[in-house]
């Protein structure tokens, strides 16, 4: 697969979660693509849908979960249509995802080497399934995540090791079989700071070396910046700004994205942050319009009428926001209110 | 103007809480009946209660539940004139069964009213005081009452005393508090360092408030999904205790009394054991699917 | 010293293993003041003894050795034998603020418990102090009657503030408040917390592991690692001038968003190694085994607190503002 041709393709995506009193609209129409190599962050906090959306491409959805529309593409074959043995060989070869919590990702009662060889068996990657091959795997594996001591390690459960190493020991799983697309679920927010600091430039090496693009889940914009190229800013189930990375540090247009930066403490000591006034709307009867109206500062008539799609402001920076309309629809001229 | 405000507020409070009130049963009947089974469990169980209650009126044969004598009519099988039969003495078998239900209900009810109190303030006492003496003493205590199999226990309790309905509700008593104290026991000693209860010994809340106004509420889940679910329970072990002569006495009809006097009959009179037997399965179940239904209501969570 | 609201001389806890002898050793020889009207935060990262040192001055575990001291007071005892009046002027804030309030009951009940107790106020006046609080952490009064499981996290930790605040206390410890919270939401509790310090004239011992929200709050801070308090400034010389490698190491791990920002790190340390167990910790200087800067010395003796310049005190053999020799073969960076 050449560089920079399209990995995955989100498409118009919908989830809705059905539960008392009706269905939960999650995620609303979201565009995502990752090119091949690219090392793309989704950023929000937690209820925005993020990690729903990225269950989706595993399809590892709970029971009540269901997708009115939306294509989800990887590598060229639709996910959502599947079938079981097909999307097994994805799920095994290509495609895999690292967990928040390092210590409920792993089976307490099993050793480490034996969940890294399962993964390894059950992806259907060596011939014959051949123990030695498995294990020779696995031993490299954990030598590629930098775990002192492999064969050691191997014969170790989780509760003997630290955080970092059981972090370390997940991506060492996610790396033996996957080879396109690694998801990284709020991989290091669980882990102290030092420590965080050791997993993500590894695994930001990781995918460097093995040409392996990466979707980083998080709610830190400080951890997005350090790792990722492009930067997707999500609301209440939907994208409502999108960057290259740099361009969004620079200059945050969305209010959401504004507020968010706001409200990061500085290192700097510039003083007590802002929030975010008011809360997430309600997914079940989501408000018409953009989801963000109810704590946005500049509000128009039109946002509490249409939901804002997104359009480019600059150069590889697109925007949902009315703010930044102009008459003709496209390119950035002048900004309202 | 203080108190202005408050009227029209209290007011306003009172309809909010009416609301969230019914919102919230409107909530826990979701969360029951998303799992079939457990409606049809609490349907029986309406049934039930309906018929121990309404038994004169429901009963074809009121009479035949007690004094009574007809030889002409005695041993037969299901017909249109007995629907489940007659026994030896000639007793419609399904009147006999319609009211042996109020006994049933009322031992249950009897044995769990009591040992439950008994059982959840040993288990607070217990579970909050882990590592002292006092608790480890009741614990002890507990484990006696335990490993003693409890039918055992009964009987020989009730062997003691004069065989009679009463008797073998405390008969059963005696030992049931222990389930219940250990239960709450586990509970209590898991809730015990949640923040919440060290937030109100912090602030200086006194034991007995922290027991039984802190600790106690989130405990009720617990003990209600028990509760139902020993109603079978209780109802089968005392079917066993008047299976062996236990129980209530003749001619009161009790579930186990019938399937006694009717086992050694079979298979010829086989309606004399079967009927019985399917009524106690059908209570028992029918508390068993309550149970779970309760269980899933009472669960956080609505995946 | 007359200043002093809360003064911690020489303070360890021990936490007994199984085995003989072995001890995890949570809080092993810390010594450091809280002053009036003063925020002072303790930063560390997974077993360095932050929230044991609250735990442990608010009584919840029993002291195994050293001396606390609460206004000239000694408080060395478990809270069970602390006085009302004790209980009364130190509270805490705890950091799940899903499990901090009791699920059955309603933010009015689990405001009045502290009213009570402590007899702030007659009881039929007591539902109107619990509304007069939740105004001051910014809720609607109606608040009184929902429970806390229809309240989002930071609207739980609001009102477990307002508990805190209800028996008007001088010292509040707050183990990590806002750290499962989302930023924005981080960001409105941070402002009621701070305004309401300002506006009540108490002090705080806020427990983080947030760096760059210390820096925004905290008048001095102290770190803590495995046990130890390695370094303790006021702010902005903690921040802008930080001696001690283990700081300098914490400080560069910060993932932050600006550019400005990014040049206010110090000589950037590089994260190395994993964090010992308290259990066995190695003789000498508890950092050595992960220091770029060790030295001989370092793996012989522990070194003591020592204020090498004013109101700033260190515990490392070397970290006197000189620039430091790194070990050979770790060039900066590393």
């Amino acid at each position: 697969m050449e560089k920079n041709s399209t990995l995955l393709d989100i498409q118009n995506l919908y989830i809705h979660y059905r539960v008392y009193g009706g269905t939960t609209k999650v995620v609303d129409g979201v565009n995502f693509q990752v090119k091949t190599g690219q090392k793309i962050g989704l950023v929000g906090e937690s209820g925005c849908g993020k990690t729903t959306m990225v269950r989706s491409i595993l399809q590892v959805l709970p029971l009540q979960a269901r997708i009115p529309e939306g294509r989800i593409l990887f590598d060229g074959d639709s996910i959502l249509q599947m079938k079981r043995k097909e999307l097994n060989q994805v799920r095994g070869q290509k495609l895999s995802m690292i967990f928040q919590d390092p210590t409920a990702s792993l089976n307490p009662v099993f050793t480490v080497g034996s969940q890294i060889e399962d993964t390894i068996r059950y992806s259907g990657l060596v011939e014959g399934n051949n123990k030695k091959v498995i294990r020779e795997k696995a031993v490299q594996a954990l030598k590629d995540c930098a775990m002192p001591d492999p064969e050691r390690i191997l014969t170790c459960y989780p509760f003997q090791l630290s955080g970092g190493m059981r972090q370390r020991v997940c991506i060492a799983m996610a790396l033996a079989t996957a080879s396109k697309l690694m998801i990284a679920d709020e991989p290091t927010t669980n882990l102290d700071v030092t420590i965080q600091d050791q997993v993500l430039r590894l695994i930001r090496e990781l995918c460097d070396q093995k040409q392996m693009s990466l979707i980083l889940i998080t709610h830190s914009l400080g951890v997005a910046r350090l790792m990722t190229d492009w930067i997707y800013v999500m609301y209440a189930g939907q994208i409502v700004e999108k960057a290259v990375t740099a361009r969004i540090f620079e200059h945050p247009y969305h209010p959401y994205t504004k507020g968010l930066m706001a409200s990061i403490p500085k290192l700097t000591g510039e003083g007590i942050m802002k929030g975010i006034p008011g809360k997430l709307p309600d997914y079940l009867n989501p408000p018409k319009g953009c989801r963000f109206q109810d704590r946005c500062e500049k509000a128009m008539d039109k946002c509490r009428q249409q939901k804002p799609s997104l359009f480019s402001v600059k150069e590889d920076h697109q925007v949902a926001c009315f703010l930044y309309e102009t008459k003709a629809g496209e390119q950035e001229v002048e900004v309202h209110g | 103007m203080t108190n202005r405000r408050s009227n029209v507020t209290a007011e306003a409070e009172r309809q909010a809480r009416k609301r969230a009130r019914v919102e919230n049963i409107k909530r826990s009947w979701y969360k029951f009946s998303r799992n079939k089974m457990s409606v049809v469990g609490l349907v029986i169980v309406i049934l039930i209660v309906l018929v121990a209650i309404f038994q004169e009126a429901i009963a074809p044969y009121p009479q035949h539940a007690r004094q009574y004598v007809d030889f002409i009519n005695a041993n037969k099988a299901p017909c249109g004139q007995f629907l489940l039969g007659t026994d030896a003495y000639g007793r419609d078998i399904l009147s006999r069964i319609i009211f042996s239900f109020r006994n049933a209900l009322t031992m249950a009810l009897g044995v769990l009213l009591v040992s439950v109190p008994i059982g959840v303030i040993m288990g607070l006492i217990a579970g909050y005081y882990k590592n002292r003496i006092g608790s480890t003493l009741i614990m002890r205590i507990i484990d006696i009452f335990l490993s003693l199999p409890s039918l055992v226990l009964a009987l020989a309790v009730a062997a003691l005393l004069e065989p009679n309905l009463f008797n073998s509700m405390m008969a059963l008593t005696f030992s049931w508090w222990a389930w219940y104290a250990r239960l709450i026991y586990g509970k209590v000693s898991s809730i015990r360092n949640e923040y919440y209860i060290q937030s109100a010994e912090l602030i200086g809340v006194g034991k007995i408030r922290i027991l039984f106004q802190e600790i106690l509420p989130n405990c009720f889940s617990t003990i209600l999904t028990k509760m139902t679910l020993d109603m079978g329970v209780v109802i089968l072990m005392g079917a066993s205790l008047s299976f062996v002569g236990l129980g209530e006495q003749p001619p009161n009809p009790a579930l186990g009394t019938m399937i006694s006097d009717g086992y050694k009959t079979l298979p010829d009179n086989w309606w004399l054991t079967l009927f019985p037997a399917l009524a106690i399965m059908l209570i028992v179940l029918a508390f068993n699917l309550l149970g779970d239904g309760i269980s899933d209501m009472m669960s956080s969570g609505e995946g | 010293m007359a200043s002093s609201m809360l003064t911690v001389r020489n303070m360890k806890k021990y936490f007994p293993t199984g085995k003989e002898g072995k001890f995890v050793k949570a809080i092993d020889d810390i010594s450091f003041d809280i002053r009036k009207n003063e925020v002072v935060g303790l930063v560390g990262e997974s077993g360095s003894g932050k929230s044991t040192t609250a735990y442990t001055i608010m009584g919840m575990h029993a002291i195994t050795e050293g001396t606390v001291t609460f206004q000239g007071q000694d408080i060395s005892m478990p809270a069970v034998k602390r006085s009302g009046e004790l209980k009364r002027q130190l509270q805490i804030v705890f950091q799940d603020p899903g499990t901090s309030l009791n699920p059955q009951r309603n933010v009015g009940q689990i405001l009045r418990v502290p009213l009570q107790v402590h007899k702030m106020v007659p009881q039929n006046q007591q539902l109107k102090r619990a509304e007069e609080l939740l105004a001051l952490v910014g809720m609607e009064p109606e608040t009184v009657y929902r429970y806390p499981k229809s309240l989002g996290g930071g609207e739980r930790q609001l009102i477990a503030i307002a508990r805190a605040l209800a028996s008007s206390p001088s010292l509040m410890v707050l183990d990590e408040p806002t750290s499962s919270l989302d930023v924005s939401i981080q960001a409105k509790i941070i402002n009621t917390l701070m305004d309401l310090q300002k506006q009540m004239k108490m002090s705080y011992l806020f427990i983080t592991h947030d760096m760059s929200l210390m820096r925004n709050i905290a008048d001095r801070i102290a770190v803590m690692y495995l046990g130890r308090i390695m370094e303790m400034a006021p702010a902005k010389d903690f921040f802008e001038k930080p001696q001690h490698p283990y700081t300098k190491m914490l400080i560069s791990s910060i993932p932050v968003t600006l550019e400005r920002e990014e040049q206010l790190k110090p000589d950037s340390i590089q994260s190395r190694g994993e964090i010992p167990s308290p259990v066995d910790i190695p003789p000498g200087c508890r950092f050595q085994g992960r220091c770029p800067y060790a030295k001989a010395l370092c793996q012989e003796e522990e070194p003591e607190m020592k204020e090498r310049f004013p109101d700033h005190f260190i515990a490392c053999h070397y970290a006197n503002g000189e620039i430091m020799e790194r070990k050979e073969g770790l060039s900066n960076g590393q």
